[in-house]
């Protein structure tokens, strides 16, 4: 009894092969060859498996040759947005997050650069000092250091130097943290009597 | 061929003739391609180092400004050690500087001033950036002695921890030994 089953149970399964072939033939790649005759002339107008239509490489490949490639010219505006962002705008930059504070001021840099708030006070002087240097001196041969006289000070000079230097006369008032002595060697005393002090103090 | 061979004390003698350079510069030069060519690049490179002579601090970008210094380093060294008199020294000076009272500020100012240091003549600094906008490294570039208030200031070590602990050391030690 048990051989009977099993022998019916083959063939039902070759069976169900057979029909799911013939079913796959059909609805995928057309009808097979032999079952073209019995087939509607409306189904037999199915396009044909890829190996046989297609011959050009371009055709093999489609629209694949134009992958990864921009579609469209990128416009100023949107490069410049990429590049610089916008304040107003929705894109901002990233933060800079390396800053360290400044000693003198206590405004924030960048480390290896000049401190923006002190280095923008010492431009301000620097100009009108070169403004001044540059005007007096003009295109006449330049044979002596510079020494800048600031608005409000002094200096008793017939001919324009003091001390073999070309006095210049700056039209600014001298900035409380531009001392004048910061320009003397520190080895430079101003005093003629001088004498050695030995240390007294110590420990 | 005995005229081609160069003897030791040829080579010494040249390396003496040119005054060393006290500060770095790449012995492959910078190139700043330039409309003119080569030519172009030098000509920006001497208006750069006369700009520098004459107003002893500018602001540029910073591979300018490292390149324009080692000519202006030269110069300057090649001033101090051949002085005005000698002919190929001053044909360079009259190259270099533009403007005709630079020459005479190069021989009569510049080197009295640098003639007994030790240190180069120049100094770079880099410049703060400017955010946003367009990108590129600014720097200062100045003459050392310059008259304008200084950029940078000696930062003194003493609070820094490990020197006040090695300080209040010795001073015990000083008691100690007393």
């Amino acid at each position: 009894m048990s051989q009977v089953f099993r022998l019916a149970a083959e063939k039902l399964y070759v069976a169900q092969e057979i029909l799911d072939r013939f079913i796959r033939c059909l609805i995928l790649q057309g009808p097979h060859p032999r079952l073209a005759v019995l087939v509607d002339q409306r189904t037999s107008q199915q396009p044909k498996p890829a190996s046989l239509s297609q011959n050009s490489p371009e055709e093999l490949i489609g629209d694949g040759i134009l992958w990864a490639v921009p579609k469209s010219r990128r416009s100023r505006e949107r490069r410049l947005l990429r590049k610089f962002g916008s304040e107003s705008g929705h894109k901002k930059m990233l933060p800079i997050l390396k800053l360290l504070t400044c000693d003198d001021c206590g405004h924030v840099h960048e480390p290896g650069r000049l401190c923006p708030n002190c280095y923008a006070k010492n431009i301000e002087i620097t100009e009108a000092m070169q403004e001044a240097m540059n005007s007096t001196q003009g295109l006449n041969p330049i044979e002596h250091e510079v020494l800048p006289v600031f608005k409000g000070e002094n200096i008793n000079t017939k001919d324009g130097f003091f001390q073999g230097k070309q006095v210049v006369e700056v039209a600014r008032e001298r900035p409380q943290w531009f001392s004048r002595r910061l320009t003397l060697k520190s080895n430079i005393t101003t005093s003629s009597d001088t004498t050695t002090a030995k240390p007294t103090n110590l420990a | 061929m005995r005229g081609l061979r160069y003897s030791k004390m040829n080579q010494a003698e040249i390396r003496k003739l040119i005054p060393a350079i006290r500060v770095g510069v790449c012995a492959k030069r910078k190139k700043f391609s330039n409309p003119k060519g080569p030519e172009g690049r030098l000509h920006m490179l001497r208006a750069t180092v006369s700009d520098l002579i004459k107003n002893e601090r500018i602001e540029l970008n910073y591979p300018r400004a490292d390149e324009a210094r080692g000519y202006t380093e030269r110069l300057i060294a090649d001033a101090i050690k051949y002085g005005d008199c000698y002919r190929p020294t001053m044909e360079t000076a009259d190259y270099w500087l533009t403007e005709k009272q630079l020459v005479h500020k190069l021989f009569k100012v510049l080197v009295p001033r640098y003639k007994d240091t030790k240190d180069s003549y120049t100094r770079v600094h880099k410049a703060p950036n400017i955010y946003p906008g367009y990108f590129y490294e600014r720097s200062v570039l100045e003459l050392r002695g310059n008259p304008f208030p200084p950029l940078e200031k000696k930062k003194s070590t003493r609070n820094w921890v490990h020197n006040i602990l090695l300080e209040e050391q010795q001073r015990i030690i000083k008691k100690m030994y007393a």
